[in-house]
């Protein structure tokens, strides 16, 4: 079977030139050098039709610009997207464009992500109209029968965003999302704003959801409690590059790359009484310099002379991959 | 010893909408070394209990009723000068932010020198060597060097660990810890979290947790008040509560958080939402969401009742009986 979405070393830098006063100064002796960030670093996973693949790390380590390629919003500067066998790389490209319309994406922060002098109405119908799926005078009743499959009343239409609660306000991003009858939805942090009570509320939603329209989701989310329960598939990385793919019974049981070790072992959890919060040492590097070889290593209590010169290949076995020089030969 | 005992405190807001009884009627007592969670949702009057106690909250808010007091001293009747003697001194608070409360334009040591000698007459010197300490009790490497620094310079995990250095400078009787992790990454949060439960261990400082994260204070608190709605609905030691929930509204709080070995199970979810505090229903202010409300409920609040040793409930019909079993 082939994936649904396949990204082949995907690659985002972003660049601060240098302005023509700054190249000046430089041939005049100056210190001064184009920053550059990888904020995503030929990044390689799957995901297959009907499954909940989770994305996770900490910030900086490139998960929502990862999201935000595969949507489209962003230019990809290396690599290859291909969604249902159609390369969807250059987002401008006509087949890129009909393709894109099946994925759509859901965002952290509802009250940032609607537009606040719009009614509900009109920001759920609008693209819906615009491709064709409904006509203007039928768009109402669209747009109720969208409202009712993400649990609010229809007679929410009427309001504008800043007359709802946070939860309501996710749910008119989700409806929004679901309008063009995407088959792929890209969720970036989309419950991490929200409260205890209410984020439940929108979890079984997306599980309901996923069941009755048959859809496959990239779950984006620093909260691993939350991956573990929704993704079939999880995709940890680490300042711009994926450090392990994994079953998320597989990762969670047995995680085999120390990153990923450590961080499982941090979640504060409940039920495992008074804890003695265990740390890895030292901060997250930054992304404008990273440390060599492995982006790791400074951390890693594992770490060898190999891993500061070498980049780790990604290795697989049985449906379980690591880029680390522990399953590859030794550090 | 008690080093804090809060009684009936209530903190309201009178705004145009009507009176906000943003804290009303809460009860709790903190001896030394001691770890408090306080636990509740956005709007549950948390972290406005925490601002009572330091005596910080602004108009239209007000303290209105019942009794702060710390060391035997009643902080609701004191005047704005003693009270200005403790804040910083004595008691200490970390806020969520830690961009908020450092001033930008100031170095590090700038401000950690003010916040020693504004209590101590001591030498500028002196106050220096307390800051590098605490910088250094934090896990800052490098303190004397870093106090040279401001703070956009240091990471946001270094920035609340100078937050935190800068409460322990005058080592206070008391933190009141607001949300200190939140904005946080995983590694740094469990740094910081290692780091605060061996200071509370050593100092013997009393600590108010205040987060919406119970798994955060499942590790961390030796007990645990949980709010709603300006309301403790239920306390208790920590392990007691997270394991044999008395308040419906804590069960479905514990339902509500994924992972745990349910993968991929429906959540329990908490039907509805967090009730608006300006129009507060009759009786319980949680019955509107609870599956196990009846007519009493919606008609009158719930008293406190006592739950099993050290365990107290505001609830007409717990998931739990008075001995402290399920």
């Amino acid at each position: 079977m082939s994936a649904m979405l396949e990204l082949k070393a995907v690659s985002r830098r972003f660049e601060k030139k240098l302005d023509r006063i700054e190249r000046l100064a430089r041939r005049l002796g100056a210190d001064l050098r184009e920053t550059r960030v990888n904020a995503v670093d030929a990044a390689s996973f799957t995901v297959d039709r009907g499954e909940v693949v989770g994305l996770v790390g900490e910030s900086g380590c490139g998960k929502s610009t990862l999201g935000r390629m595969v949507a489209g919003l962003l230019p990809v500067s290396g690599g290859e997207i291909r969604f249902e066998g159609t390369d969807i790389t250059d987002a401008a490209s006509g087949q890129a464009r009909e393709k894109r319309l099946r994925i759509q994406m859901i965002f952290q922060d509802p009250m940032s992500s609607l537009n606040p002098r719009l009614k509900v109405a009109d920001i759920v119908g609008e693209a819906a109209v615009y491709h064709g799926l409904t006509t203007r005078r039928e768009v109402a009743g669209y747009v109720d029968a969208l409202l009712e499959k993400v649990g609010l009343d229809p007679g929410f239409a009427q309001r504008y965003p800043h007359q709802m609660s946070g939860g309501q306000r996710q749910r008119i991003g989700i409806a929004r999302a679901l309008a063009v009858q995407p088959e792929f939805l890209i969720c970036d942090e989309s419950i991490a704003a929200l409260d205890v009570s209410i984020q439940a509320q929108v979890i079984n939603l997306f599980q309901d959801l996923r069941r009755d329209l048959d859809l496959t989701y990239l779950f984006i989310s620093h909260d691993l409690g939350v991956v573990e329960h929704i993704a079939d598939r999880v995709v940890v990385m680490y300042l711009g590059r994926i450090v392990e793919i994994a079953h998320t019974g597989a990762l969670f049981d047995g995680p085999r790359h120390p990153y990923t070790q450590a961080l499982l072992d941090q979640v504060p959890r409940l039920g495992a009484g008074r804890q003695a919060f265990r740390t890895v040492k030292g901060e997250i590097p930054s992304p404008l310099n990273p440390p060599p070889g492995c982006h790791f290593h400074p951390r890693c209590p594992m770490a060898g002379p190999r891993c500061r010169a070498e980049v780790p290949r990604m290795i697989t076995e049985g449906g379980h991959s690591t880029a680390c020089h522990l399953h590859d030969g030794g550090t | 010893m008690t080093v804090l005992d809060v009684q009936g405190l209530q903190t309201h807001f009178f705004t145009d909408a009507g009176v906000v009884k943003a804290v009303d009627g809460v009860s709790f007592s903190l001896g030394e070394g001691e770890v408090l969670g306080l636990v509740g949702e956005s709007g549950s009057g948390k972290s406005v209990t925490g601002f009572s106690i330091l005596r910080l909250v602004d108009p239209p808010g007000r303290v209105v009723g019942g009794q702060i007091l710390f060391r035997g001293q009643d902080l609701a009747h004191l005047g704005e000068r003693e009270m200005r003697g403790l804040r910083g001194n004595r008691i200490a608070m970390i806020f969520q932010d830690p961009m908020m409360t450092l001033n930008p334009v100031l170095r590090i040591e700038t401000q950690m020198v003010e916040a020693v000698r504004a209590h101590e007459r001591v030498s500028p010197a002196a106050a220096r060597d307390r800051a590098i300490k605490a910088l250094a009790r934090v896990g800052i490497p490098s303190p004397a060097e870093r106090l040279e620094a401001y703070p956009h310079q240091f990471s946001g995990g270094m920035r609340q660990r100078v937050a935190i250095a800068i409460a322990l400078l005058n080592g206070p009787d008391l933190i009141v810890a607001d949300e200190p992790t939140t904005a946080l990454d995983v590694t740094i949060q469990s740094q910081i979290l290692a780091e605060v439960q061996e200071l509370a261990r050593e100092t013997g400082t009393a600590l108010i947790w205040i987060t919406h994260d119970l798994a955060v204070v499942a590790g961390l608190a030796d007990k645990i008040s949980v709010m709603y709605a300006g309301r403790i609905v239920e306390s208790g030691p920590t392990d007691a509560v997270l394991t044999a929930p008395g308040h419906p509204y804590t069960e479905g709080l514990l339902g509500s958080i994924p992972g745990h070995g349910r993968r991929g199970e429906r959540l329990t979810q908490i039907p509805g939402m967090a009730p608006n505090m300006a129009r507060l229903p009759e009786g319980c202010a949680f019955a509107p969401r609870c599956p196990r409300a009846s007519g009493t409920c919606r008609a009158d609040a719930p008293g406190i009742s006592d739950a099993g040793p050290g365990r107290s409930l505001r609830c007409h019909h717990p998931t739990l009986s008075a001995e402290g079993t399920a």
